[in-house]
């Protein structure tokens, strides 16, 4: 892994690729796109959970709806407060 | 955006999600390539859309996980259509609507020209109606190739010419020749002779002999100035030569003018009562004039200019013309002596400035009125500085 770490880095490659993580965009305070995710945990108008390997987002905010989900990627609208990685 | 709208031409379908763990319903369906969106609670269910396709997957993933599915409702385009399967009409509404957008768009409604400064738009609209192209003709019977070649034949002033026809929009886009210069011819021998009567006040010659000098008094044809010029050295004898006189002479001249004036006139009195009329223009000719009011005595139309219709930048060969009819009654009106002479003067001005060519002024205005028992009558002399030189070929 660190051998991979170490050759991503050097070729500048994406490293939500090479190290397997989310890739989180944000527009404003209103939506929310989490890519390459591991699924959904926890969902709820004011909190949703999103599995992202070793640890989990946690988002907080209102009204939260699931604009799109697929394999890839999932859309999240609403009025988001915060973010946030749990154990 | 592009996934929706695909979606919403297939068609998808609304469903309800309850249960104790709809996540794993919805993880499960992501794994098995089940696209969703809008999804939402609603109460304990969840609410979302989906495709058709994934329907019966989605069913599946619900037994699984113990979630129970329920089918709200379906939408999209087959959706509507299912619901509209029992109005014909409606689609017999839209099968016209094609072939008549068919159609329409089969005919040109526009024809532009562009490129053209010196040549005339309507005598190359003209030349074009002459080869079928015009507003209202079937695209299908054009020739822009033949045209093109009519075109080039029939306007010396046109190197280049190109037809392009867009929608219903026709445009000729020419470009002209440059213009050629004119020749000023200073080889044949011409005099410079006086066009007026009048009193010279200044002389400029440019090549001759001036014939004439400041004060002189000049009739129409006198020679001003000479085309032979003496050459040789003073003292000793020398010879003429004839060349192409030029210079300018200005002179003072006279030109009689009369005019009448009735000291009774026709006026028109409007009523109050002016009617609207609204006429359908389709292309450029085509008036559809339905809706004229009907009116009686005399009345006036006055129209304003035609308002196109156009979606967004896309002019529609279509436009509204509005006329507003002013029906009116004549009656006759006294003019006293004095407003007659102050018409008559200002009528003897506009036509003596009417008279006057670049670099002309009028001098005086010697007015004589005639006052009969319905008229008045205007003697006027104007009094002009102006040009009176113009060549003339020697023997002529």
């Amino acid at each position: 892994m660190q051998l991979g770490k170490q050759i991503g880095q050097k070729l500048d490659l994406p490293k939500e690729i090479v190290w397997d993580l989310p890739l989180i965009s944000m527009i404003g305070q209103e939506e929310l796109t989490i890519e390459n995710h591991k699924g959904l945990m926890e969902y709820a108008p004011d909190t949703i959970r999103i599995g992202t390997g070793k640890a989990s987002l946690c988002i907080h905010g209102e009204e939260m709806t699931l604009k799109q989900m697929s394999s890839d990627s999932i859309v999240i609208q609403g009025k988001i407060h915060t973010l946030e990685f749990c154990k | 955006m592009l996934p929706a709208f695909w979606y919403y031409l297939r068609g998808y379908v609304m469903i309800s999600v309850s249960g104790f763990s709809v996540e794993r319903f919805l993880n499960m369906a992501t794994y098995r390539q089940i696209l969703f969106w809008d999804a939402s609670y609603c109460g304990t269910a969840m609410r979302m859309k989906t495709s058709f396709a994934g329907l019966q997957e989605l069913q599946y993933c619900a037994d699984k996980t113990g979630c129970t599915l329920t089918v709200l409702a379906y939408g999209g385009l087959p959706a509507r259509l299912r619901r509209l399967h029992g109005h014909p009409v409606f689609f017999v509404g839209i099968f016209c609507f094609a072939i008549a957008l068919y159609v329409l768009s089969s005919f040109v409604w526009v024809v532009k020209v562009e490129g053209n400064e010196r040549l005339a738009t309507e005598d190359i609209l003209q030349s074009c109606a002459d080869y079928q192209l015009h507003p209202g003709a079937w695209k299908a019977n054009l020739d822009p190739e033949a045209l093109t070649q009519a075109l080039l034949a029939q306007y010396s002033d046109i190197s280049w010419v190109s037809i392009r026809i867009d929608g219903t929009q026709a445009t000729v886009s020419l470009a002209e020749t440059i213009e050629a210069p004119e020749i000023i011819d200073k080889e044949t021998p011409c005099d410079i002779v006086a066009t007026k009567d009048g009193v010279i006040l200044q002389i400029a010659t440019e090549r001759g002999t001036p014939a004439v000098a400041v004060g002189d008094v000049v009739k129409t044809g006198d020679v001003l100035i000479s085309s032979e010029i003496f050459v040789g050295v003073e003292g000793e004898e020398g010879h003429t030569e004839s060349v192409a006189a030029s210079g300018s002479v200005q002179a003072r001249t006279w030109t009689k003018l009369t005019e009448e004036l009735s000291l009774t006139e026709d006026q028109k009195v409007y009523d109050t009562e002016e009617k609207t009329n609204h006429i359908l223009l389709v292309g450029d000719n085509l008036e559809i004039d339905w809706l004229r009011p009907h009116m009686k005595g005399t009345y006036d139309i006055e129209a304003q200019a035609p308002q196109s219709l156009s979606i967004g930048d896309w002019r529609l060969p279509l436009s509204i013309v509005t006329q507003q009819y002013r029906p009116y009654t004549t009656t006759k009106v006294q003019r006293t002596e004095d407003e007659a002479k102050q018409a008559l003067e200002s009528l003897c001005r506009q036509k003596a400035e009417g008279l006057l060519d670049d670099g002309d002024t009028i001098e005086a205005l010697d007015i004589q009125y005639q006052v009969y028992t319905d008229c008045v009558r205007a003697e006027c002399t104007v009094t002009m500085i102006e040009e009176i030189a113009q060549k003339q070929e020697k023997g002529m």
